[in-house]
């Protein structure tokens, strides 16, 4: 399929015309005759090079055969290539939060319409060809661009539907996270489910009757109908002005969608943590050390909260990933303007983490295959590891050192009210929950180089540094 | 608006078989939410259909396929 050094993108196979190659850290898209004569023709297009160029689709050119580097039989197979920017972390939709999602959407339609008013259209409508660059979502699909033939619908209606307005639907109007709807299905929401969660009262609600009840119906009248719903539409006269009139009222709909993120054990914790201000300080200042001695250029953090110990860390490198499996917490440090670009926050539970699934289970991967950490903040996780989710310690560390060379974690004592608020209605087995057992399994993978107490000792921070 | 052209919609398709094609309805639902601009587009989709009831009319055009 293709030498050592490039790898073909296990998920770009839905599209005949074309299929994404990575090599050497850069990204190209092999593209048929067909689908080359469309780029050719798109980029001549002003809207699309204002799409370029104000950052909604991802940096794209063609390169000449001269120029590039990818292995005889993959250039055998494709007429031309495109060369695209590179994403510094690729992400799911299952991993955004509602903020997160709803800009993607916005851009998807935004995109359509631009398309549509200049006689383009999008073919498909899947968040999965949004990624976040800056905490700003990009397109990153450009052969999803053809030219819209006369008389046709928005093709991706129903797919804007299904992965984009549904989840949206369901946080807004039910409170009820789309992330694991998302990670269950490939396709999103289908239309036949959001109908049976969408009761009779929720169809009073903006957007539900028409997208949600009028769409399962008509699906369920006419799915079997042996009638050629496209040449009639066609020949009855239906034009773009049609899609327009929807595109745009659907833009208003997402605008007005609206999830207030309050409420959670987690996302006020900047304002309730357990710590003096003194101590706040101290911790600030170990992480800070730890950046600035390690150097590393991509951080994960992991449990990061509403993110105030991901800012320190971004200060002092590349890409800091951060993830908690609190969506209010994530969403909540999404919005926050002061969070710099280079913090990409994802909703993520460590005991149950995105899964490499989807065809062949290589459609969608890992997260641990997007994104390599050179240093891994784990900071007050450990007992909700141990403690809530069941992991046994010592396979804790074991992940985390498979994970990263560098770790700075931190151990909260039995005595942390946080910990007693944990066990109070368990019965304690957690033997292997104490200082010493923490150390003695770091120590097995780590040098412990800087140890610092917190909370009169009851908190203790680590810098841990693979032998 | 909708709902007229909902109706109208409704009155023109015989009843679904076991199959599910899923774009169908959602390319109907697009006529109506194409609200005004949409009420001819919906009144031709029902004249063709009446006239292929009488016999007046071709059923199907395959030409219009490959667009």
């Amino acid at each position: 399929m293709s030498n050592s050094t490039t790898t073909v993108n296990a998920g770009s196979f839905r599209d005949r015309d074309g299929r994404v190659y990575h090599y050497q850290g850069r990204v190209f898209r092999g593209l048929s005759k067909s689908a080359l004569e469309t780029f050719r023709q798109l980029q001549e297009k002003p809207f699309y090079t204002k799409l370029i160029e104000t950052g909604k689709v991802i940096g794209t050119r063609e390169v000449t055969d001269e120029d590039n580097p990818l292995p005889e039989d993959v250039k055998e197979q494709w007429t031309g290539f495109l060369e695209h920017d590179v994403v510094p972390v690729i992400s799911y939709p299952y991993e955004w939060t509602f903020s997160m999602l709803k800009a993607a959407a916005g851009l998807q339609l935004h995109l359509v319409e631009r398309a549509v008013s200049n006689g383009f259209t999008l073919k498909d409508a899947s968040p999965y060809n949004i990624q976040f660059v800056n905490r700003k979502p990009v397109f990153i699909d450009v052969p999803s661009f053809e030219p819209l033939p006369q008389g046709e619908p928005w093709a991706g209606y129903r797919q804007f539907c299904e992965m984009f307005l549904f989840p949206l639907f369901m946080q807004v109007y039910k409170k009820s996270n789309f992330q694991p709807f998302m990670r269950a299905s490939i396709d999103g929401v289908d239309v036949q489910t959001a109908a049976s969660l969408f009761g009779f009262r929720d169809r009073f609600r903006k957007g539900v009757m028409s997208h949600v009840w009028l769409q399962s119906k008509l699906d369920r009248r006419f799915g079997g109908s042996s009638e050629n719903v496209r040449s009639n539409l066609k020949s009855a006269g239906f034009n773009r002005e049609l899609i327009l009139v929807n595109v745009r009222k659907l833009q208003k709909l997402v605008n007005k969608l609206e999830w207030q993120a309050v409420g959670s054990e987690w996302g006020d914790y900047e304002e309730f943590h357990n710590y003096s201000e003194d101590d706040h300080v101290l911790k600030e200042n170990f992480i800070r050390d730890a950046i600035s001695s390690e150097k590393p250029g991509v951080v994960w953090d992991i449990g990061c909260n509403t993110g105030q110990f991901s800012r320190i860390a971004a200060a002092g490198c590349r890409q800091v990933l951060s993830t908690d499996i609190d969506h209010v917490a994530v969403e909540r440090m999404y919005l926050n303007t002061e969070t710099p670009d280079n913090i990409l926050p994802l909703v993520q539970n460590v005991a149950d983490p995105s899964p490499s699934w989807g065809w062949r289970n290589r459609e969608r991967s890992d997260l641990q295959s997007r994104s390599q950490p050179d240093l891994v903040l784990c900071l007050a996780l450990i007992h909700h590891v141990v403690i809530s989710a069941n992991i046994p310690l010592e396979e804790f560390v074991d992940w985390l050192a498979g994970l990263t060379d560098k770790l700075v974690i931190e151990y909260v004592s039995r005595k942390d009210d946080k910990v007693k608020t944990l066990l109070r209605n368990k019965e304690d087995k957690y033997r292997d929950y104490s200082r010493e057992s923490l150390e003695s399994n770091l120590k097995r993978h780590f040098e412990i180089r800087v140890q610092q107490e917190v909370n009169a000792g009851d908190r203790s921070l680590y810098l841990c540094v693979k032998y | 608006m909708r709902i007229f052209i909902a109706i109208l919609l409704l009155l023109i398709f015989s009843d679904a078989a076991a199959y599910l094609d899923p774009g169908t309805g959602s390319m109907l639902l697009q006529v109506i939410l194409g609200g005004v601009a949409a009420v001819g587009v919906a009144i031709k989709l029902y004249w063709h259909k009446l006239r292929v009831a009488f016999g007046m009319g071709k059923k199907e055009d395959p030409e219009d396929e490959s667009v």
